[in-house]
């Protein structure tokens, strides 16, 4: 063996790809004066190509709840808390509020605006079903976006996962721009989400549509897709009350 | 709004990642519940510590990273009760005798739970994930040196192991590394 024997960390680098050209041809040149280096790191390059294909997905367990059968609790409700937190620190960041705001405003039912950390406490209810209420009493264009971007990743996410999540998303007062017809700002956006995600429901409120229709003067029309529920306040009271997780937007 | 967008960005980007976060622990682990509920822990943390991100060309390491201190949280919460390392492989996963290949993928996968949890992490990041070793050493939170020397030692046992675990018989994994270059 000879002095010049490159070490086994720089063989390993050299199969590795870590050099540079030059430091590569270097070692290059040691390996190919030595047939038995050479087949030192021919083994080498064996050995990496049968770990990457004792782990390739196909030979993985698909799912480790399915492996071991018992469901954890934890696990299911990771992804959809990640999606609300997300969804929240949106709707505070990005559609103008913030605590405070969140703090201050008057209850629609019984619980507060949900916040950021509403996600963890959600993460840690056991037996808590996968259900958003996602109330919208005031929004502009560019935050309804936010909003439908966010309804989107958190149905992405859950779908990832393999959760069946439910939202359902109330329009009413001044916020009923989103889902008339002859205002929506993303109609087809709208469209589209509802026929991808069947656990998504966009409602809107009976008593706003009547208000704007006598203020106006005239039939408003509410978007196809969309639903009227005859109040926005009772649902969101309604579906709280059935254990739906509550998010003031 | 760029911000947003950026992060939305990002929280696709992990999603994305879950692949290949399984893969690797499921290497580390060699436990499918185990495995899935330290990508979904490392998920969860990743996607609400997004905005503390300093380098977006970083994220997988970072992700990487997450799910190793994730990891290492639960060898510690387990050290007194299990040894990670004398957990045997699961039955289910050891597709044993019913092909070449599938036998292969069951020696490799013992080989790989013999090595200690320090040499088989470094392995699978760098032969699963392909990541460079600045990339490992940032993951694991070691010098770019020890990485290179756990890696030298790894694959050394690793060789040694599948050589021995058919003593007296020609193991297929060395007949396909022998017979591969010759």
């Amino acid at each position: 063996m000879s002095d010049l024997r490159p070490s086994d960390e720089i063989l390993n680098a050299f199969v590795d790809g870590q050099f540079s050209p030059e430091d590569r041809l270097v070692t290059l040149k040691s390996i190919a004066g030595d047939e038995g280096l050479s087949r030192e790191v021919c083994d080498m390059v064996q050995l990496k190509e049968l770990v990457a294909m004792a782990y390739r997905p196909e030979f993985l367990p698909e799912t480790g709840r399915e492996h071991h059968g018992a469901p954890d609790s934890r696990g299911p409700w990771w992804a959809v808390a990640a999606g609300v937190a997300v969804l929240a620190l949106g709707a505070m960041v990005f559609l103008g509020l913030d605590r405070d705001r969140i703090a201050g405003d008057p209850p629609i039912a019984a619980g507060d605006a949900v916040t950021a950390d509403a996600g963890h406490d959600l993460a840690a209810a056991p037996g808590h079903d996968q259900r958003v209420l996602l109330h919208v009493t005031e929004i502009d264009s560019a935050s309804a976006k936010v909003l439908l971007d966010d309804v989107e990743f958190m149905f992405e996410t859950a779908l990832l996962n393999g959760q069946d999540l439910q939202v359902q998303m109330v329009v009413h007062g001044i916020a009923m721009d989103l889902v008339r017809a002859d205002l929506a700002p993303f109609p087809e956006r709208m469209r589209t989400l509802v026929s991808t995600y069947p656990g998504l429901r966009i409602t809107a409120c009976g008593q706003s549509l009547a208000r704007h229709a006598r203020e106006e003067g005239r039939v408003i029309e509410l978007l196809p897709w969309v639903q009227e529920v005859e109040s926005g306040v009772h649902e969101a009271a309604r579906r709280q009350a059935e254990g739906w997780t509550y998010i003031r937007v | 709004m760029a911000t947003w967008l950026a992060q939305r960005r990002l929280r696709q980007q992990v999603c994305d990642m879950r692949p290949q976060l399984y893969r690797t622990a499921y290497a580390w682990c060699h436990d499918a519940a185990l495995a899935d509920d330290l990508v979904q822990e490392a998920m969860m943390k990743a996607l609400t510590r997004l905005k503390t991100l300093q380098d977006e060309a970083a994220l997988k390491a970072w992700v990487f990273r997450i799910m190793t201190n994730c990891y290492r949280d639960w060898g510690r919460r387990q050290k007194d009760t299990v040894d990670v390392d004398s957990l045997e492989l699961p039955c289910d996963d050891c597709p044993e005798s019913q092909t070449e290949r599938n036998r292969i993928v069951a020696e490799v996968r013992r080989a790989m739970m013999q090595l200690s949890e320090d040499h088989r992490q470094v392995v699978s990041l760098v032969d699963l994930e392909g990541f460079a070793y600045s990339e490992v050493s940032e993951v694991l939170d070691v010098p770019i040196g020890t990485v290179m020397s756990r890696l030298s030692r790894a694959r050394a046992h690793l060789r040694k192991l599948l050589l021995e675990q058919r003593p007296g018989k020609p193991s297929p994994v060395l007949t396909l590394v022998t017979t591969a270059h010759e």
